[in-house]
Formats: C-alpha cells, sequence, structure tokens
C-alpha cells in the first residue's frame, strides 16, 4: 500500500497507473482482513496470558494492585520503585471485559502476584521492568489499532472512489509502511521482556539458563558482530527495497491503456545433463 | 549397533550430515571457485546461477541436523554450540554473508557493489569449507570436556595441525566435488575452465585427505576402534576419490562426480563409524565423552520424533528431487539470469 501510495502521487498516466490504483485497492481490502484478524488474535492471546503469566498482563498494564473491576490503562506515567502512579488515565471496568469477557471480574495486580510467587518459588523478585512490558505493549497495540484505522479509512475512500487524488492520506501511508516492524519489535519485546525473571514461567529462570562455559566477553563479541552484520544488511536492504520500490513498470504498444498480460519468461533451451554421462 | 531409538537417530543425524556435505560441499566448491574461473560479469553471474536456486535447499539440511541434535541428544547440543561458540560464530556470520551474496549482488550494476559480494560469496564459502573439517577433526580427536559435559577449552584449543588437516582435506575435496560440478552445469569457456580447474586440484586433494588420514592414525583413537582394516566405508572412499582422477582424465565428468560424491558420503559415514556410541569424544577422560544414552532425550521423546520424522522425510525429499530436477538443465551463454 505504501509503494502504491508513492506511485500515485506520481500519477502515473495509462496502464501503469491502473495497475497501482488495483494494487492499492489489493493492499487495502488484505490490509483490513489481516490487521482485523490479528488483533482478534492478539486478544485472544492476551486472555490466554491472564491465566498462564498473569504477571506479564499487570506488568503491561502497570496494574500495581489487584482490582475488581479492573480498569484499563490509557496512559500512565508510574514510579516503578515504589509501583505507584504518578499520572494516570485508565477507563473503568474496560481490563475486566478484555481478560474475562465480564465487568465482574478480579484482575491480579503486581503486588499480589509477587507475594504469591514467593510462596511457591521463593524468596526473590518476581516484578519484570515495569515502564518498559508497559509501554511496549502500548506501542504493539497502538501501532495495530493506527494500521486498522488506515484501512478502515483507505476502504472508505475506495468505496467512495476518490483514494487515488486524496494526497494527503497517500502521503501518510508511506511512513506507514513502518507500523508493522514498529509493532512487531515492540509485541517481542514486550513479551521477553514481561516474563522476566523468568525464560520458561514457572520453570527456569535466564540466570539459571545461561550457558556457564561462554564467557561474557564471548557473548558480548557475538553481540558486537551481529549488530555490524545487521547493520550492513539492514542498510543495504533498505538501499535495494527502495531502489526496486520506485520502479514502475512501464507498458508499450497499443495496449498500453489495458491490464498488462504476465510477461513471458522463456529460457532457450538447452542442454540436460544427458551428456555429462558419455564424455565428450 | 544396537537397534534402539538413540542407535536410529544417530544414524538419521549422520545421514542428514552425508546430504549436507554432499550437497553443499559442491556449492562451497563453485563459491570459491568463483573469482577464479569467472573472468567476465557475465561469466561469474553463469556460475552463480548453477547454484542460486539450491544452494538454500542445500544449506536447510544442516538446520536440520543442528535440529535434530537438539531435539534427540539435548546434551549434545548444549555441549558442542557452547563449546564451539566463536567457531560456530564465524561459521555463521560467512553463511549469513554468502547467503546474502547470491540474492543481492546482481541486483545493482555498479562493478563495485558486485566485487563486494564476489568476495563475500568467496570467503563465505571458503571459511566454512575450512572450519567444517576442522570441526569434524576436533569430533573424532575429542576436545576437553569435564564430568559435567562442559566443554573446558578455548577456541585456539580447536585449532591444531591434526584439525587444521582436517580443514586442508574438506577444503580441496569441495573445491574438487565443486569444480566437477560447475563442469556439468556449465557451457563453453567456463565448462572447459572447471574442467582444467578439476584436474589441477585433485593431486593436491589426495595429498590433503592422505595427510588427514595419516594423522588419523597418529592422533585419535579412531583406527584402534576400528581396527587395522578401517572397513569398506573408508576403503570406499579412497577408492573413489582416485577413481574421479582417472575419469576426470578420460573426461567421464558425470562419473567423476558420482565418485567425489560417493568419497564425501563414505567418509561421513567412517567418521560417524568411528565415533559410535560416542557423539563428542571427551579428551579429558574417555569416562566423560558424551554418547547416545547420556546426551540423549527422553524416550517418549525420540518416539513422538520418530513418527513425525519418519511421516514428513518421504515429503520432503519428494519435493527436494523435484527441485533439482526442474533446475537440471545447464546454464547457457544466451540465458536470461536470475541471480
Amino acid at each position: 500500500m505504501g509503494i502504491s501510495a508513492y506511485h500515485l502521487l506520481k500519477q502515473h498516466p495509462g496502464a501503469t497507473g491502473l495497475m497501482f490504483r488495483r494494487s492499492f485497492s489489493l493492499g487495502m481490502v488484505y490490509g483490513f482482513i489481516g490487521v482485523f484478524l490479528v488483533i482478534l488474535v492478539g486478544h485472544d492471546q492476551a486472555q490466554h496470558m491472564v491465566e498462564t503469566q498473569p504477571m506479564k498482563m499487570a506488568a503491561a498494564e502497570a496494574l500495581w494492585n489487584t482490582e475488581d473491576p479492573a480498569a484499563f490503562s490509557v496512559f500512565t506515567v508510574g514510579d516503578e520503585k515504589n509501583r505507584e502512579d504518578v499520572f494516570a488515565i485508565r477507563l473503568p471496568a474496560l481490563l475486566s471485559v478484555l481478560a474475562y469477557n465480564t465487568t465482574d471480574a478480579e484482575v491480579k495486580g503486581i503486588n499480589e502476584l509477587q507475594a504469591e510467587y514467593q510462596q511457591i518459588y521463593g524468596p526473590g523478585d518476581y516484578v519484570p521492568p515495569v515502564a518498559i512490558t508497559y509501554w511496549s505493549f502500548r506501542i504493539m497495540v497502538g501501532a495495530g489499532f493506527l494500521m486498522l484505522a488506515i484501512t478502515l479509512v483507505g476502504l472508505f475512500l475506495m468505496f467512495e472512489g476518490t483514494f487515488a487524488r486524496r494526497k494527503r492520506f497517500l502521503q501518510a501511508l508511506i511512513p506507514a509502511m513502518a507500523l508493522p516492524y514498529i509493532a512487531n519489535s515492540a509485541g517481542w519485546t514486550m513479551t521477553e521482556m514481561g516474563r522476566q525473571p523468568w525464560i520458561v514461567f514457572g520453570l527456569q529462570r535466564t540466570e539459571d539458563a545461561i550457558s556457564p562455559n561462554v564467557s561474557a566477553s564471548s557473548i558480548a563479541l557475538s553481540l558486537a558482530v551481529f549488530v555490524a552484520v545487521y547493520t550492513v544488511l539492514i542498510a543495504a536492504d533498505v538501499f535495494l527495497l527502495s531502489k526496486y520500490a520506485r520502479i514502475a513498470p512501464q507498458f508499450e504498444g497499443p495496449d498500453a491503456d489495458a491490464p498488462p498480460a504476465p510477461p513471458q519468461r522463456t529460457a532457450p533451451d538447452s542442454p540436460v545433463l544427458q551428456n555429462a554421462f558419455s564424455g565428450d | 549397533m544396537d537397534l534402539d531409538l538413540n542407535s536410529l537417530w544417530f544414524t538419521l543425524i549422520a545421514v542428514l550430515f552425508m546430504g549436507f556435505f554432499l550437497l553443499e560441499g559442491f556449492d562451497y566448491g563453485v563459491g570459491m571457485w568463483l573469482p577464479f574461473l569467472g573472468k567476465s560479469d557475465r561469466e561469474r553471474r553463469e556460475i552463480i546461477n548453477t547454484i542460486g536456486p539450491i544452494w538454500d535447499a542445500n544449506e536447510v539440511w544442516l538446520i536440520t541436523a543442528g535440529g535434530a541434535i537438539f531435539a534427540a541428544f539435548p546434551h549434545w547440543y548444549a555441549t558442542m554450540f557452547s563449546g564451539f561458540y566463536l567457531a560456530l560464530l564465524v561459521i555463521l556470520v560467512a553463511l549469513i554473508l554468502r547467503g546474502v551474496a547470491f540474492e543481492f549482488r546482481s541486483k545493482v550494476e555498479d562493478p563495485r557493489w558486485r566485487a563486494w559480494w564476489d568476495r563475500a560469496i568467496f570467503f563465505g564459502s571458503a571459511v566454512p569449507a575450512l572450519l567444517w573439517g576442522v570441526a569434524i577433526a576436533n569430533l573424532i580427536r575429542g576436545v576437553p570436556i569435564d564430568a559435567d559435559m562442559h566443554f573446558t577449552g578455548n577456541f585456539f584449543d580447536l585449532l591444531s595441525p591434526y584439525t587444521l588437516a582436517g580443514g586442508a582435506a574438506s577444503l580441496t575435496l569441495f573445491l574438487l566435488h565443486g569444480a566437477i560440478f560447475l563442469n556439468l552445469k556449465t557451457t563453453g569457456a567456463v565448462m572447459e575452465r572447471a574442467h582444467q580447474a578439476a584436474r589441477a586440484v585433485w593431486l593436491p586433494t589426495v595429498i590433503a585427505v592422505v595427510a588427514f588420514v595419516a594423522l588419523s592414525y597418529v592422533d585419535t583413537d579412531m583406527f584402534d576402534r576400528l581396527g587395522v582394516n578401517p572397513g569398506v566405508s573408508a576403503f570406499g572412499a579412497a577408492v573413489a576419490l582416485l577413481a574421479s582422477g582417472w575419469l576426470l582424465r578420460e573426461r567421464q565428468n558425470g562419473w567423476a562426480f558420482v565418485m567425489t560424491g560417493l568419497t564425501i558420503l563414505l567418509t561421513v559415514i567412517t567418521v560417524f563409524r568411528g565415533l559410535y556410541p560416542r557423539v563428542m569424544v571427551s579428551s579429558t577422560d574417555d569416562a566423560y565423552s558424551l554418547t547416545i544414552y547420556n546426551a540423549s532425550s527422553s524416550d517418549y521423546t525420540l518416539q513422538v520424533m520418530t513418527v513425525v520424522a519418519l511421516t514428513v522425510l518421504p515429503v520432503v525429499l519428494i519435493y527436494f528431487g523435484w527441485t533439482y530436477w526442474v533446475f537440471r538443465r545447464r546454464i547457457v551463454s544466451e540465458q536470461e539470469l536470475e541471480y
């Protein structure tokens, strides 16, 4: 959609323009279906998470104390040390609805879970880094709903038949290409950080999962090498992707206004391996 | 050899490594020959296109072998991947750059861009081709492992004259295997150059392999275990390697390729026969060696994996064969190139 938007802004004439109008519409429909299903699956997973890893949900919502019904946090600036809100906007009872489909359900808070885990697993700190978990969760969900909004607006403009002329909307779609990557990375951060101090919840702590005979310097070295290699590869990749995304296909000939037929790829016949076993 | 699931999975992992070295062996070779046999950009692209559609499938044999080790023998996986951490990092970086290079190289016309990716393909092929031999030599000779299955050496313990001889053997063998493959998959000048390259590298390969085998007698317990007669597989490997030289001279390159392939397969079989039932030999004390019994996962895990593997494997092999059938033709110079 982002690439189609870029080319729609260029207002290519004829078959090229038609191709991008079609690719844009196709992207919009599939984008809406995809984002909608992802949000549903995400909701389902969150309900699963409340049961299996309630601490992660409590941290993702910065829910310090158990509430019944529990409020959903829209925006919280918290004090992680003292486990209290500095400033918060919360929608009452919404978290209970999201977690258990009912306004009257208890969602456990960080303090209660910490006490509970100390009884089960022995003394220790079982609270994940709340700020990182909270904000990565909000970035993921925010990016998801932003994509949903974009596809809804896009679908509306599509049925109105005006999307190819909506300059500001098309311009906004180009940076929006980053949203899936942002949502993905933030979601990954949230699920890993929210599980700490566990690497397998309830079974193995991260500190117990480290290879005892791989030194910290080896780990640091490999991390540095991977960062360097992937930085170079990302640069090369972005360069290639944008190079190819900028190219608009040109259709020539009398049928230039008609939708193009797929290009025929024919390689000339080449000798098969049959000669390989007979010598020259 | 006992007929139990542990032995079955040991055999399956051996088969995966056989497939990996047989197939990836020639595409490492092709990668190493690239700067020497391709005189023009067009010729270099023809060389890359001989393995373009298949190199990644070949590499999956390694990933599958790693996955099988992880699932069937988790202690083997833990000891090897932690112990060989930096060595495997080097291999991994080489493979990453090489894989990307095949895809990125032809996307930009600039000769400097292409020269950089050519270097990535060369080093990305040569480094693993060398280090796999080093790794296998280390597996045969044994590495310091304590009673807790922890590797107690460091990166430089893995490099010794013996293990480097193993590296030289695998490097030259893959060069020979790759040159013959290139000869079979190209036409014209590249085909002829590949043939000359294969003939030139045959004698160094024989010398490197003989040196490695001789050092194995001195440095490891492998042949004590196998006896003075190391068995059909070892002799078969030697005969096949010698035969490939004669077949190359007779220009029977298809058969020569079969022979280098047999050399690789029979060598891997010999190595795994020498290891069995151990998977990692401890040079500290043989009692600390990891075996297919003390390093395996539970019997139930092995049962489930056996059912899954035997169900899925035929399907994989069928589409694998299909890929090779689709891309069986030679690369000709008038052809439109993908890579």
